[in-house]
């Protein structure tokens, strides 16, 4: 079903508040795919697409994590906009959710690339809290933790809502191209690979530490 | 003093916030230590030296961060207020935020999080693969994940901050004793047979069919490129291509 302006709105607006919890709120971890799936996907009403995108993305990307100062690929984003399309989407279930994700997955990086230029502007926040006076010192740092959660629940807002409504323009064009229906069988295929894509990525996750490495590959260098 | 540890354990839900490249988790810090420095009881010009002192280059795990805002304020409540910068307080503060950096990385997001993620998964599939409810599994992933997570998360903070105030850096012999290395190891394990016994039932749907090898070839062909360390985006779509190639092949 194809969300009108105001639904489209609210959905970025919620989405944006899902995504403060992966670097600036917490993080308490609703922004993993997992719950952010099936959590977006009962705000939209649609609960299986929710719970597939959900399982797929958090299985694939298992392995992500904020380690020290590394920004992360952005698998909420892939999650958010892989749900919102697959719903919008007017055709066969499994079809539009694969291609939906499909489209989602370059998305992680261009969230990725504004979470940089994010944190860039961040490093100006904090100088002008530095640079105020001590009297006003708590204030500034007060004032500054505000703006900088309102700034990227923005930002995210605006990224999301830009992001969803030109998917859904893109979906909708993609059922013109000629011979797109050769591909509904193939991507119909592809929701069932993509789970035992997802549970080997999430074994080998497990297995890559010392304690669990049963399996071990000789030409692995160390 | 309660409502200061309080103030301080809200607060640092946004240690993050302000995160910049230059001195990473500085603003969110120092926005931490106001409640607690507060409470030091020094004079006005004092305690805004003090907090401006917070404004030092930090980082850390999130979650053991009040640990290292604990001990902080411990060390400031015993050494007088007006002396000069304390470098060994800075060496303390920097050597903690490290240690704690590298311990959280592990524990936190490479055995805890996968581990609740796969426990999450699990109870969710097998409450609910025999009626179809949709709804009921989704509450268990997000219920069950949440809950299972944050309760090692809250415990973590809230505990973590009070120890640190009230034994300073003695508290590292605390967080020695919770053996988390040896759980983690043990955690580690648990969650390979949870997911071991995850992908067994995921399989079992197609044990009578063809499929069944073409699944199993996907499986362990992102296993070996995943240690290979191919991105998950590059398998993602290597699956997608197995299953073009598969139709082509007229597998159905």
């Amino acid at each position: 079903m194809m969300p009108g302006q105001t639904g489209l709105l609210a959905a970025s607006m919620i989405a944006g508040l899902i995504s403060l919890d992966f670097n600036c709120f917490g993080p308490i971890m609703i922004s993993q795919p997992v719950v952010a799936g099936p959590l977006f996907g009962l705000l939209l009403g649609n609960v299986p697409t929710g719970l597939a995108v959900g399982a797929i993305v958090q299985l694939l990307w298992m392995d992500v994590t904020p380690v020290g100062v590394g920004i992360p690929y952005d698998c909420t984003a892939v999650t958010i906009l892989a749900v919102f399309w697959a719903t919008a989407a007017p055709l066969h279930a499994s079809f539009s959710l694969v291609l939906a994700i499909a489209l989602a997955v370059p998305f992680g990086y261009f969230f990725r690339w504004m979470d940089q230029y994010a944190r860039r502007l961040n490093t100006v926040i904090c100088r002008r809290i530095e640079s105020a006076s001590d009297e006003k010192l708590p204030e500034a740092l007060s004032v500054g933790i505000a703006l900088g959660l309102f700034w990227a629940w923005v930002r995210y807002t605006l990224s999301y809502a830009i992001c969803m409504a030109i998917g859904q323009k893109a979906a909708y064009l993609s059922m013109r191209i000629p011979g797109i229906h050769w591909f509904e069988q193939s991507l119909h295929m592809s929701i069932f690979l993509l789970p035992a894509a997802g549970l080997g990525v999430a074994l080998e996750f497990f297995l890559s530490e010392p304690e669990n490495r049963f399996i071990h590959f000789p030409w692995r260098r160390k | 003093m309660p409502l200061a540890l309080i103030n301080t354990f809200i607060r640092s839900f946004f240690l993050q916030t302000l995160w910049n490249f230059e001195r990473l988790q500085n603003a969110g810090f120092a926005f931490c230590m106001v409640p607690l420095l507060e409470r030091l009881g020094l004079s006005r010009e004092s305690l805004l030296r003090l907090i401006r002192r917070q404004l030092d280059f930090f980082n850390t795990h999130p979650y053991f961060a009040p640990i290292v805002m604990g001990v902080v304020f411990s060390q400031e409540k015993v050494q007088p207020s007006d002396a000069q910068e304390n470098r060994t307080l800075k060496v303390l503060k920097d050597s903690m935020g490290g240690a704690f950096g590298a311990v959280g990385d592990h524990v936190i997001w490479g055995t805890w999080r996968p581990f609740c993620i796969v426990a999450a998964l699990c109870a969710g599939v097998l409450v609910t693969y025999k009626k179809n409810d949709w709804h009921t599994c989704a509450l268990y992933w997000i219920t069950g994940f949440l809950i299972l997570f944050n309760i090692l998360h809250i415990w973590l903070r809230w505990h973590g901050l009070h120890k640190a105030v009230a034994e300073g850096p003695a508290v590292v012999r605390w967080v020695e004793s919770l053996h988390l290395q040896t759980w983690t190891a043990q955690v580690r394990r648990i969650g390979l047979v949870a997911l071991a016994a995850l992908t067994l039932f995921y399989l079992k749907h197609w044990a009578t069919s063809r499929m069944l090898l073409w699944m199993i070839s996907v499986m362990l062909g992102s296993v070996v490129l995943k240690r290979w360390a191919v991105s998950s985006v590059f398998i993602f779509y290597g699956a997608c291509s197995v299953a073009i190639a598969m139709v082509s092949l007229g597998v159905h």
